[in-house]
């Protein structure tokens, strides 16, 4: 499945941005309890000690909550950056077949992030121990469950260069599938509020009942997870991103075996999606520059205007970026 | 030695059941000799790309068949294919593709190291490649310390290192100035004489295609004629 050429080839290809990942990785979680460390001392030196609290809280925002950053970049480089600069064709001319090519890639990658950081989150418990400080909150749930996160945000990108053929529409893919259930569902419901003068909520039996619905259908999102309100959720959330890998892993893997290599520099490897999506960009260019059109002025003049607005630079944005190959 | 016979190939676009078959190559024939130089020309879009793609089993044809050095390759599966480019092909690109992080020395080694030949009798090998493509003082420079025709060189030693029978190359000078293209160009003619290798080279650039002991325009993925000239 995972070469040791190619592991070796992997590694000197990528040898900087792997050795920065492990290294931001290691040191991000330690590094936070450092952090509070120092203040605490800073603390301690300018007031009375009985002001000072040594609180380790990890719900507060922590270095490692950007834990998902080098996951982005590691997929990019991997993927993106190789189709874009032409060295997939090389790698395609050695002797692996494309599904050693995508383990590899994949594992090294997965390798890198979760190993980091459990090696960031040892040594963030033996600063604890050291320190000693007086609570510590939410240290476990949260160095775990950015794990998971970092690791599907990593799956999910990697996922989207399978499809895509350059490094740009490798990251726009990523995004709009981060966002892609808020698209899908939130944009039409709020422009269903414009025109029926409604509010969506008003035809549930409660407020709370719509609000829970909402909230739970968040954790669907997967950009959701980039701040850490999750922390106060379930535990057992936690499992929604670790199925999300798995999905964005075969997607990736599917999609790496089955699409041609020939139409590296464009946007979509498999040219029967170029059209569908610069449809649904259009769309939701339209919809979402409605509502941001109504909004402005609470008028359905603006949203009319948003919407044409919207249509013109949907069908810009798409054509554009769909349609012109970046690599000759 | 690579014998293309009657291919087509096409892309499917459009909704499923109402496709359309955007054919790229049509009923494309040919035959490179052993130790020829074939250039392939067309303009961008034309199927040469394509072409190159069959005959290094990247994509499989829609119809027709491919012969290289006796062995039908035309129903290989993805485990064969690589083999058979492992045993038969090397490669060179249009932008270099050296790995950044391994030396000249390194980036020739490299397809040795895969094949699994010892460090010992890599050294040697290795050496003697880059004393033939003039980089013997360059072997523990960095890509990025080496110029475009240098750089182009370190490739074709890679390509070369495993003495494959066939060299693909893909606008081979297409990222270099017009001295280290005659430069590069020279090369690949001194290495098909002493080597007998056969070169298959992908390119829009005429000074190129002068350097093939044959030429196959493509127009619109047909063949437009081939001008062989005695080897």
């Amino acid at each position: 499945m995972v070469d040791r050429g190619l592991l070796y080839r992997e590694w000197k290809q990528n040898q900087v941005v792997i050795l920065l990942s492990i290294a931001f990785l290691v040191l991000a979680n330690p590094l936070s309890i450092v952090n509070t460390y120092l203040s605490y001392q800073g603390c301690l030196d300018r007031q009375d000690p009985q002001y000072c609290d040594f609180i380790v809280n990890y719900s507060i925002s922590n270095l490692i909550d950007i834990n998902w950053v080098p996951g982005v970049i590691l997929a990019v480089c991997f993927l993106g950056m190789e189709r874009s600069k032409g060295t997939m064709d090389f790698i395609l001319s050695l002797p692996y077949n494309r599904s050693q090519i995508f383990q590899t890639k994949f594992w090294l990658g997965g390798f890198v992030i979760v190993l980091s950081q459990l090696i960031g989150f040892l040594l963030a418990w033996l600063l604890i121990l050291v320190y000693n400080p007086e609570h510590v909150y939410f240290f476990e749930h949260s160095s775990i469950g950015v794990i998971v996160i970092s690791f599907m945000a990593f799956s999910l990108v990697m996922a989207a260069g399978a499809l895509t053929g350059n490094a740009f529409a490798q990251l726009l893919t990523a995004f709009s599938a981060a966002i892609l259930p808020y698209l899908i569902i939130a944009l039409p419901v709020g422009n269903l509020e414009v025109v029926f003068g409604a509010n969506i909520w008003e035809i549930f039996p409660s407020p709370e009942s719509y609000f829970s619905l909402a909230s739970n259908l968040s954790n669907l999102v997967p950009i959701s997870y980039v701040v850490n309100e999750w922390l106060i959720n379930s535990k057992y959330l936690l499992l929604i991103p670790a199925v999300m890998s798995m999905l964005f892993y075969l997607i990736g893997f599917i999609s790496f075996k089955k699409l041609p290599s020939e139409r590296n520099g464009h946007f979509f490897l498999w040219n029967r999606l170029d059209r569908p999506v610069q449809i649904l960009v259009m769309a939701f260019g339209i919809l979402g520059f409605g509502l941001f059109g109504y909004y402005t002025g609470h008028s359905i003049i603006g949203y009319i205007l948003g919407m044409i607005i919207g249509a013109v630079a949907g069908f810009f944005v798409s054509y554009f970026s769909i349609y012109k190959k970046t690599k000759v | 030695m690579i014998d293309v016979q009657h291919i087509d190939h096409s892309f499917t676009i459009g909704k499923k059941g109402r496709e359309n078959e955007v054919p790229v190559l049509k009923d494309v024939s040919l035959s490179v000799a052993k130790g020829e130089i074939a250039c392939i020309v067309g303009r961008s879009g034309s199927g040469k790309s394509t072409l190159l793609n069959l005959i290094s089993g990247y994509i499989s044809p829609t119809k027709g068949r491919i012969v290289i050095n006796g062995t039908d390759v035309t129903g290989f599966n993805e485990k064969e294919w690589a083999q058979f480019r492992l045993d038969h092909f090397g490669f060179i690109f249009q932008s270099f593709q050296l790995i950044p992080g391994l030396t000249t020395y390194e980036n020739v080694e490299m397809p040795l190291a895969l094949k699994g030949i010892k460090p010992s009798e890599r050294k040697q090998k290795v050496q003697d490649m880059l004393k033939r493509v003039g980089l013997e003082n360059h072997a523990a420079h960095y890509p990025n310390e080496l110029s475009g025709g240098q750089q182009q060189r370190v490739s074709i030693a890679r390509a070369l290192i495993l003495n494959p029978s066939i060299i693909l190359a893909d606008e081979p000078t297409g990222s270099l100035d017009s001295e280290t293209e005659h430069e590069v160009l020279e090369l690949i003619q001194q290495l098909n004489r002493e080597r007998g290798i056969t070169f298959v080279i992908i390119t829009h650039d005429d000074e190129v295609a002068s350097i093939g002991h044959s030429k196959f325009q493509l127009h619109d993925g047909v063949l437009k004629g081939g001008i062989t000239v005695e080897v």
